[in-house]
């Protein structure tokens, strides 16, 4: 047990010497995390986005002017955008293209005139929103303004006594699957912390192993006093001990600089957090079997990382998939654990039956265990 | 020149042999395109809505199959709409009875809810008025006033996509591959031969410059071939680009190897440096998105201007030639200031 023990220490001694482990294991998911929350988490509160609008009116009847002020009174009451007042169409239009300002709202010169109109029931009066399809930004910005112009829309008609100031209906809006509204920090939490046991667990297996093997220290444990199990135990010891030190520093950065108020301390939580350990670890030893040498090791995890992160839904929701990729997203490790960690957490509810996360992953670990026992010969003859 | 051939060649090998750094400077972005392309591609798809119908259809029915932007998803009853919604298989909910409707959305969307949440009141206003019998009296027309006529989410994101193999195939290359040969006493070696410092630089940044020409190239095709996405390049601006940024790559490389000694510590800050400017420089997410100081951060940042010359010289963006050229002088200054300097303080270490 002593050697186990010296083993681990001596890994966990050389995660914490290596520069790029300590950046990718470490350093990483923290600056992930900040950069998410910085984001993601302002828009949730309101923080001003770095829109800026441009309105140009061109008419100088009643209607333009108010709903001219209406845009005023948005941006300055809710800092939700920059507004800058622009007096020609062509100078709009030119600033938008050349992405100066994310959209414009373009009142005609007949815009009074075409609404007294539409008031008699004629066409309505039509408003240019300008803006660059396909940015996300110009693309909100758009919809900002274009909801605006809605709420200037049923002011008009309450005002002419067209529209009933109340509403025929009720209007709820509810949100299902979480006890409460559901806080950005608290929805990417959980899928940093599985991102990083995953990339932990797929990259430092090929690095204990396969270059251990390849360069001959692994020859060298094994004609000391140590079993190979004793070897293996000893790396997933310093291995659990590291993992520990990282889920912690995520989740003290997203509880004491992002305000997260999950808790990881509950039953199922833990459970996953346990299988988010061993199911990358596994999977880690996969790879380490199936290459024959570090370079082939290492490029294989790199193809799998990334594609795994994104479909397993660790960062956005993946929804709209074609049926493959359904296929493919249904057997990834990381869909489970992030869902199932993310249900353990109380934040929504897995789209799978909640059985099949634990089979899914329990059988990633032991096909993977199967298939590394086979194939990883430790390369020596004791 | 012989020199030189030797070097070009015997770099081509090592990238050739080099499985880690042939995925991170071709496989990559591959994987990259197709991962944004099918999982969020299809932003500009109509947005599921779960529809049941306890009260009258109309006028709400007619009302949502007028709106291309919603795809309408008939349910039996409210338990089989929140079994629905939890499990994502739509979007969000509307329960209409007649006297109340109501809008379901699932509560870890936390990114998506806010756009549904819009589409949930523009569906309610546009009930208000059918219900009353009115027509809206304004219409705000929505007019796409981007430089391409048919510029979706991938037409921004590619250009992005690309400038990232360009940067990091120098980058990498000088900055780890340099320090690593100055560590193991390669390079010492090599400039004790005739071989001239500037050869060797050269060879080695050749190398990484036509990489950053392949990565470019498969990255533009797998997105015409795979998502149609088809830009209106200006070939001269693109392939002047492509390669005064390749050699800010080097460069960067280049200034990363002066200032640190060891190969571990040299990868540590490329990774570092590239890892931030990905997340800064409106590749992944729009500069407005950012908090202003980040914003004023990536101003900063090469790759944020690097990105926005590819989308001009591949027809996304307008941008004045002033600062087109300024972006390429500016990288193509980096490469030939800091390559030379990293050559001469190797002469000298030697």
């Amino acid at each position: 047990m002593t050697k186990v023990y010296a083993l681990a220490k001596a890994f966990v001694r050389l995660y914490l010497r290596e520069k790029e482990t300590l950046f990718w294991f470490l350093l990483f998911p923290l600056l992930l995390l900040s950069l998410l929350c910085l984001i993601f988490g302002r828009m949730e509160e309101g923080g001003g986005m770095g829109f800026t609008v441009a309105v140009v009116n061109l008419d100088r009847g009643l209607h333009g002017a108010i709903l001219h002020q209406m845009v005023k009174d948005l941006a300055h009451s809710t800092e939700l955008f920059h507004l800058v007042e622009v007096e020609e169409k062509g100078d709009v239009e030119r600033m938008v293209r050349e992405g100066r300002v994310s959209a414009a709202l373009l009142i005609p010169a007949d815009f009074s005139e075409s609404l007294f109109k539409a008031l008699g029931m004629a066409q309505p009066a039509q408003v240019k929103i300008l803006y660059r399809r396909g940015e996300a930004g110009s693309s909100l910005a758009a919809n900002i303004l274009s909801e605006l112009v809605q709420t200037y829309n049923r002011e008009v008609l309450i005002r002419a006594g067209l529209l009933s100031p109340i509403p025929p209906f009720k209007l709820e809006m509810a949100l299902i699957g979480a006890r409460e509204r559901v806080r950005y920090v608290d929805f990417i939490l959980p899928g940093v912390v599985i991102m990083g046991l995953f990339v932990a667990g797929l990259f430092s297996v090929p690095s204990a192993v396969v270059l251990a093997k390849e360069v001959g220290i692994l020859r060298q444990y094994l004609v000391a006093p140590l079993t190979p199990a004793g070897y293996f135990a000893g790396f997933t010891l310093g291995h659990f001990v590291f993992c520990s030190l990282q889920v912690f520093l995520i989740w003290i950065l997203g509880r004491w600089a992002f305000g997260a108020s999950i808790s990881p301390l509950r039953p199922l939580a833990i459970l996953y957090l346990l299988l988010g350990f061993f199911v990358p670890l596994s999977v880690g030893f996969l790879i380490s079997a199936w290459a024959k040498t570090t370079g082939g090791a290492f490029a294989l995890a790199n193809i799998v990382n990334l594609p795994l992160q994104f479909l397993g839904g660790l960062y956005f929701p993946v929804t709209g998939l074609p049926k493959f990729l359904q296929g493919l997203m249904a057997i990834n490790p990381l869909t489970h654990l992030g869902e199932g960690l993310r249900a353990a957490l109380g934040i929504g509810e897995s789209a799978y039956p909640s059985w099949t996360g634990p089979v899914v992953l329990l059988l990633w670990i032991l096909l993977s265990a199967i298939f590394a026992t086979k194939r990883l010969g430790f390369g020596v003859e004791r | 020149m012989k020199a030189f051939k030797v070097v070009f060649a015997s770099q081509v090998r090592i990238f050739l042999r080099d499985r880690i750094d042939f995925f991170l400077t071709l496989g990559l972005p591959i994987v990259f395109i197709l991962l944004f392309g099918f999982i969020w591609g299809g932003g500009e798809r109509p947005t599921k809505l779960g529809l049941v119908l306890l009260g009258p259809e109309e006028p709400l029915l007619s009302l949502l199959r007028e709106r291309a932007d919603l795809a309408i998803v008939r349910l039996e009853s409210p338990e089989d709409l929140s079994e629905a919604v939890k499990k994502r298989s739509v979007d969000f909910g509307l329960i209409w009875d007649g006297e109340k409707i109501s809008f379901l959305f699932e509560a870890s969307r936390v990114q998506d809810n806010p756009s549904y949440e819009q589409l949930a009141r523009g569906v309610a206003a546009a009930l208000e008025l059918r219900l009353q019998g009115r027509e809206s009296a304004v219409l705000p027309e929505k007019v796409h006033a981007g430089k391409l006529l048919q510029a979706s989410w991938l037409h921004m994101v590619i250009p992005g996509i690309i400038t990232i193999p360009i940067l990091s195939a120098g980058l990498f290359a000088v900055a780890s591959r340099v320090t690593s040969m100055r560590e193991r006493r390669i390079l010492a070696q090599l400039l004790v031969t005739p071989l001239s410092p500037a050869f060797l630089i050269l060879g080695l940044g050749l190398v990484r410059i036509l990489i950053a020409y392949l990565g470019a190239f498969v990255t533009l095709f797998l997105g015409a071939l795979v998502f149609g996405v088809r830009f209106l390049i200006r070939w001269d601006l693109f392939l002047i680009l492509v390669f005064a940024s390749g050699l800010g790559g080097l460069g960067f490389g280049a200034l990363i190897a002066l200032l640190v000694r060891r190969p571990g510590s040299a990868t540590f800050l490329a990774n570092l440096f590239l890892q931030v400017m990905l997340f800064l420089s409106g590749i992944y997410f729009p500069l407005e998105f950012l908090p202003p100081f980040l914003r004023t951060v990536s101003q900063f940042l090469p790759l944020t201007h690097l990105a926005q010359g590819m989308r001009f010289a591949l027809g996304v963006v307008e941008m004045g030639s002033f600062e087109f050229w300024g972006i390429t002088g500016g990288f193509a200054f980096v490469g030939i200031f800091l390559v030379p300097l990293l050559a001469r303080q190797a002469t000298r270490s030697a």
